[in-house]
């Protein structure tokens, strides 16, 4: 695994996060009648998704290095709990007064937790065969 | 009976002669805040027949919706709605009525009976009035206790203090 891969690994799943975060985010709005904007906008979505793919493949790359293919599974097992743990914070967020219908901004946002580690999932195959 | 029938008559007057103000819709904030939790509830309807220089011969009588109940956070807007918080379901209003209005020079007190879940309680209210002509803007605050109106429950605080601003236009 060399880092020039490990960042077209990363690159084409923030593509694909990002994408589906905003596709998400559309569908969802459009379909409950709800606005977000305040507090979950495109900048937001990039920046957000772009960090989470980063961090796991920093992980990766780092990984690898250090104990080779086997520990790949554990970073993987890692990534999906901390996703998981993630929704803690959404759960416990205080948005602006003036934003109605709070209770459904979970469903907003959680799904989008996961869609850095699914995005590099996915496509880890791909990888993998190349190295 | 000449006498109650005149005082009868004299205090239905001044009543009518004080100023009729509405709210200014959509302009108005009424805010709670207590440990850990803050939020808004909308749905303001009021009475307010008030007037300056005889704040004595003033009523206001206001309404709030509590399921507009929102603290910015969808548990615990939950939480605060509930059977154990406001009960919404059951009690959807929460609701003033003045008793007595006194004060000069800008501040005032109401006091008057305030209904939550059914539960009425005399509370005073002190505000204050910007006079700005045809326009004005009432600002008031007060405390209320928990357990006085049975909002019981887990992590509630022990008081809340609401904050009212209404514009108002004749």
């Amino acid at each position: 695994m060399t880092l020039k891969k490990t960042a077209l690994h990363v690159l084409i799943s923030a593509i694909l996060a990002i994408a589906a975060s905003l596709i998400y985010n559309d569908i969802y709005s459009t379909a409950l009648d709800v606005n977000f904007g305040k507090v979950v906008n495109m900048g937001g979505i990039i920046g957000a998704t772009v960090f989470g793919c980063v961090l796991i493949g920093l992980t990766y790359y780092f990984g690898f290095k250090w104990k080779g293919e086997k520990l790949l599974g554990w970073i993987n097992i890692g990534i999906a709990v901390l996703s998981f743990a993630s929704i803690a914070g959404v759960l416990g967020a205080q948005l602006p007064m003036d934003l109605e219908s709070p209770e459904l901004f979970p469903g907003l946002v959680i799904p989008m937790h996961f869609f850095p580690a699914l995005s590099v999932f996915t496509i880890a195959p791909f990888f993998k065969s190349k190295v | 009976m000449v006498g109650a029938l005149f005082i009868l008559i004299a205090s239905a007057y001044t009543v009518i002669q004080s100023a009729n103000w509405q709210i200014k819709e959509d302009a108005y904030s009424v805010t709670f805040k207590g440990t850990k939790v803050e939020g808004t509830i909308k749905g303001l309807k009021a009475i307010i027949l008030f007037d300056e220089k005889r704040p004595e011969a003033s009523k206001i009588t206001a309404t709030l919706d509590a399921n507009t109940l929102n603290t910015g956070n969808g548990m615990k807007n939950k939480h605060a709605k509930s059977t154990e918080g406001l009960d919404a379901k059951k009690f959807p209003e929460v609701h003033f009525e003045s008793v007595s209005v006194t004060g000069k020079n800008g501040s005032y007190t109401a006091v008057g009976k305030l209904t939550i879940k059914s539960i009425t309680k005399e509370v005073d209210l002190p505000f204050t009035f910007e006079n700005k002509g045809a326009e004005g803007v009432f600002k008031g605050k007060m405390s209320i206790l928990s357990k006085e109106y049975n909002i019981t429950k887990n992590g509630a605080p022990e008081s809340f203090e609401i904050e009212i601003i209404a514009p108002v236009t004749k």
